[in-house]
């Protein structure tokens, strides 16, 4: 269970305000979706999470902590990009990840990937994009981190690439000790998964609930909230 | 395998009628176990926590049981079941009624109509 | 974690590290050739080597950090939980490891074309260059540091921009190549005052002067004078690697609190 504090959160690129004096606690587990247009501030707050970049002012505390390079023990994060090695073979990808992520869980890795059909000898560079995303999530999965962030794992995913990511998720995902915060344009597809969703329009977040009370309130899907509350 | 859920109501909901379905059906038998959370989560694409809650409040209603590190189990109690039938029954009973009555139809007719589908499609009486 | 880190920079590496192998296994094939025909090409071949490794290190530390976000992976580099000294440390050592394999290649074909040189040679006297062979041997020691001592500083340079460009934007980069250029400028200065020669001018280690008078003696045709006594100290080495070691802690200060992904 991690305690994830965002306290007046703003983080800037030149003069553009990304995210704007965000003042949130994330629950402490589940799977929470960050959803919101393009360019809304989506992965700027899984990247400011995650350490990877640093807030212009307020702050990100992790259980307390102030988020930055050490986070990454707490909190893994899975890049939209091409972030694997790509010089590396299935299995040196795995057999890296063991080496530098404490707590790595080799077998769950070399399961996942036997499941989905990769060959641990493939070279990471010859392997389609669905099959990249595949093994950037099982080698995610395996790390077994508190905090999870998936950056859009679904876009540009086929139906059946999205269907082992979610599977995966939910399958591996220790649900009431593991926060799990995945941002996504797929949000009809995601809303069954959520137990929290977190709305965010132009750096603010302008919704942050249980998905089962707003819909219980509401009677809407998430789509039809999301269309109401970003005009 | 994702199921199809409506915007209009809560999953877990959802999913309650969707097992209670089963269980009439007989294709959950009395005493069958359960799929696990994890399961059942990944097969109806939906998150575990709704599971949870799915089975959670199925027991409250006496559907299932579950048994401490065994699993969820349907009930063996066959009253339970055929109080089940009934109520779900009465439910898609009171559904018919409203659409008929959205649809202007009063109830000889829509008795009528019943009796003519029964007739026409066949089906188990 | 150390080791998973070094033996995926070593990884990273290998196809650069071949193409520059590849390059400089060339010109040493060249330099050969030319030297067997006593051709001063030879000559000149060698020089331009030994020039490619005063920038080997700033070649291969730059694109070993670069190709993190060259490659996208800086996402998942940065987001490894180790502290920044192991991230920074594995790509220094892959590259200074094969810096010094390649110094070690250099220097036996260097004076091995020196010698073959000397032996084909027609307008130079083979004595002279028997000569110039038993000094350049003599003042090896002093020559390796000071080629060590450039590229380490011109590659240290490299990386410390490098880093400079993910913490400032949009102009890193001339910061990085300012703020390094006076560090280096500042340590020069440094090295000439009395303070320096009174902490680290101690235990001389190598005597240039005597050396040479030693590679030369009984050569009646050479006089080699060296105005002033070069020396290699202890102390001067010590210094240069705390220097080193000061600016690997900044990198690992800087990775762990200001780059950004």
């Amino acid at each position: 269970m991690t305690e994830v504090n965002l306290h007046k959160l703003t983080k800037k690129y030149g003069r553009k305000e990304a995210l704007s004096q965000l003042e949130i606690q994330l629950p402490k587990a589940g799977i929470t979706g960050i959803i919101g247009p393009n360019g809304s501030g989506k992965s700027t707050l899984l990247k400011l999470i995650c350490g990877l970049i640093r807030p212009s002012s307020g702050s990100v505390e992790l259980n307390g902590e102030q988020a930055g390079r050490k986070s990454g023990a707490v909190a893994a994060y899975l890049s939209e990009e091409d972030s694997l090695y790509d010089y590396m073979t299935i299995k040196g990808t795995v057999s890296f990840a063991a080496g530098v992520y404490p707590d790595f869980d080799q077998e769950l890795a070399m399961t996942l990937l036997k499941e989905m059909k990769l060959h641990e000898s493939e070279k990471v560079k010859e392997l389609s994009r669905g099959n990249k995303a595949r093994l950037k999530l099982a080698v995610t999965m395996a790390r077994k981190t508190p905090v999870l962030c998936l950056d859009e794992p679904l876009s540009g995913m086929d139906p059946l690439v999205r269907e082992d990511i979610l599977r995966l998720i939910v399958t591996h995902l220790d649900v009431d000790r593991q926060l799990c915060l995945i941002t996504s344009h797929e949000v009809k597809e995601l809303e069954p998964f959520l137990d929290h969703v977190l709305i965010v329009h132009e750096g603010r977040v302008v919704v942050d609930r249980n998905v089962e009370d707003l819909k219980e309130e509401n009677r809407k899907s998430l789509i039809d909230v999301l269309r109401e509350v970003t005009v | 395998m994702a199921m199809e859920f409506n915007d209009y109501q809560p999953i877990y909901q959802q999913l309650m009628d969707h097992i209670s379905q089963r269980i009439c059906r007989g294709d959950l038998t009395p005493g069958e176990k359960l799929p696990s959370v994890r399961l059942l989560a990944a097969e109806a694409g939906v998150n575990p926590n709704t599971v949870s809650r799915t089975y959670m409040e199925l027991e409250r209603e006496n559907i299932v049981e579950s048994k401490r590190g065994q699993g969820t189990f349907v009930t063996t109690e066959q009253p339970v079941i055929e109080e089940l039938r009934r109520s779900q029954a009465a439910v898609q009973a009171d559904r018919f009624k409203y659409s008929m009555e959205q649809l202007g139809i009063d109830k000889d007719t829509a008795i009528g109509l019943l009796q003519h589908a029964w007739d026409e499609k066949g089906g188990s009486s | 974690m150390w080791t998973a880190l070094w033996k995926k920079e070593w990884q990273e590496s290998i196809p650069r590290f071949a193409v520059i192998m590849g390059i400089l296994l060339l010109a040493y094939a060249a330099m050969i050739y030319f030297a067997f025909n006593g051709s001063g090409y030879s000559i000149l071949l060698g020089f331009l080597s030994i020039g490619l490794h005063t920038v080997f290190l700033f070649l291969v530390w730059a694109l070993s950090f670069h190709g993190e976000w060259k490659g996208k992976t800086q996402w998942t580099w940065l987001n490894i939980p180790a502290s920044g000294w192991k991230l920074v440390t594995s790509k220094l050592a892959v590259g200074f490891t094969q810096f010094l394999i390649s110094v070690v290649l250099l220097t036996v074909v260097g004076f091995w074309t020196l010698s073959l040189f000397g032996e084909h040679a027609q307008q130079v006297e083979e004595n002279g260059i028997a000569v110039i062979f038993d000094a350049l041997w003599a003042l090896y020691p002093l020559l390796i540091g000071l080629l060590m001592s450039v590229g380490v500083t011109l590659g240290l340079g490299a990386v410390f921009t490098i880093l400079m460009m993910r913490i400032i934007k949009p102009f890193g980069w001339a910061v990085g190549i300012a703020v390094w250029g006076v560090f280096v400028y500042a340590i020069m200065r440094f090295t000439q005052t009395p303070v320096y020669e009174a902490m680290f001018r101690h235990g001389q280690l190598f005597d240039a002067e005597a050396q040479l008078q030693e590679a030369v003696v009984g050569n009646a045709t050479f006089q080699l004078e060296v105005d002033e006594g070069i020396y290699l100290f202890a102390g001067e080495i010590a210094f240069e690697l705390l220097a080193i070691a000061a600016v690997i802690v900044l990198f690992s200060w800087l990775v762990d609190r200001f780059v950004q992904a």
